[in-house]
């Protein structure tokens, strides 16, 4: 590592070398570089980390290069419209999917096998009579009102 | 289509070509950001294979998710985003399994890098130079993940304090805070 001098600290260097100094301070430190080895060996320090990491990661990705990423199609009928665009995004969360597909089958098993109305009953008996020879049941249901007779066949 | 007759497609063109779900825009979109993403995701993960797994993701998640771009940073800056969040969530993934940071980067692994001791019995100044790098790497390799990011972007994108500061989200002064952290953290590995 390079020593530089007491006049510039390391992050006022390092806000030189990303070209984050006003222009009045850089041009007072590139005048001092001209004349302070340390600290132009500082600025040198920190350029080659830059430089070489960016070389060392063209290098690896040049090395990489021949793969063929584009032959993983996503399948494009997905980006149909917002109906099939949401059924898309679900198909990114798989818990999210099942989740949702058996609420929707819960609904329709629920809808398809739900039992049917109960039968209407007789809301009340209006009047009942019971004589020797015959009943009279008047019933009164939602819908009208009924008059039952029985005849006793004695 | 012909290709040859379309060399530059425009950026706003191939978003509408993409959003409406056709493959050769996917081709396309492919062919132009892959190598950069991928040096992206190399200077996160350190490594090639998975940043393969990672941008290959990104190309497909990028496709899905077209009709969510607003534009505001541009395609690239878009895909860089994303690269961005699927590195850190690959990095997390593999730290959960204490392997991130449990990978030997003593002398013994150096070959994992560049090859056996053979393949580097280069002239002296060439040799110093792979060494150097060797060991950039490694220490790179122990750099916390906000100082990664951020000299990631720096080193490789040639973003400014703003531009990062953007992407990531956080204040122009953290970024210069960070940046500096980063190298003088390197420096210091470098020299233990």
């Amino acid at each position: 590592m390079t020593r530089h001098c007491s006049k510039y600290t390391e992050k006022f260097i390092s806000q030189y070398i990303d070209n984050e100094l006003d222009s009045a301070r850089s041009m007072e430190f590139s005048s001092h570089l001209g004349n302070c080895p340390g600290c132009t060996g500082k600025v040198n320090d920190f350029k080659r980390l830059s430089i070489v990491f960016n070389n060392h990661t063209a290098t690896q990705v040049a090395q990489a290069s021949s793969l063929d990423m584009a032959k993983k199609f996503p399948n494009p009928g997905k980006h149909n419209g917002p109906v099939a665009r949401f059924f898309g995004s679900l198909s990114d969360h798989l818990y999210i999917k099942l989740a949702f597909f058996t609420a929707v089958a819960s609904l329709l098993i629920l809808i398809v096998f739900q039992p049917p109305p109960p039968q209407l009953s007789p809301s009340a008996i209006v009047k009942s009579l019971d004589t020797n020879a015959s009943s009279v049941m008047i019933i009164e249901t939602l819908k009208e009102k009924h008059t039952i007779i029985w005849f006793s066949e004695t | 289509m012909n290709k040859s007759k379309d060399p530059i497609v425009e950026e706003q063109e191939l978003i509408e070509r993409l959003k409406k779900g056709q493959q050769w825009a996917y081709h396309h979109l492919v062919t132009r950001y892959q190598d950069r993403l991928l040096k992206i995701a190399y200077g996160i993960t350190l490594d090639m294979e998975e940043s393969r797994e990672v941008v290959q993701d990104v190309f497909v998640s990028a496709f899905k998710h077209i009709h969510e771009f607003r534009g505001e940073a541009g395609l690239w800056g878009w895909l860089r985003k994303i690269t961005l969040n699927a590195c850190l969530n690959w990095k997390r993934k593999w730290k959960r399994r204490f392997k991130w940071h449990h990978t030997s980067l003593g002398p013994e692994n150096e070959h994992l890098l560049y090859g056996t001791e053979k393949d580097r019995s280069t002239p002296g100044s060439i040799l110093e130079e792979k060494e150097f790098e060797i060991n950039l790497i490694m220490a790179i390799h122990t750099l916390s993940e906000k100082h990664r990011l951020v000299f990631v972007l720096s080193a490789l994108e040639g973003l400014s304090y703003e531009e990062i500061s953007q992407t990531l989200k956080i204040g122009k002064g953290t970024v210069r805070s960070r940046l500096f952290y980063a190298r003088k953290e390197i420096m210091a590995s470098m020299n233990r």
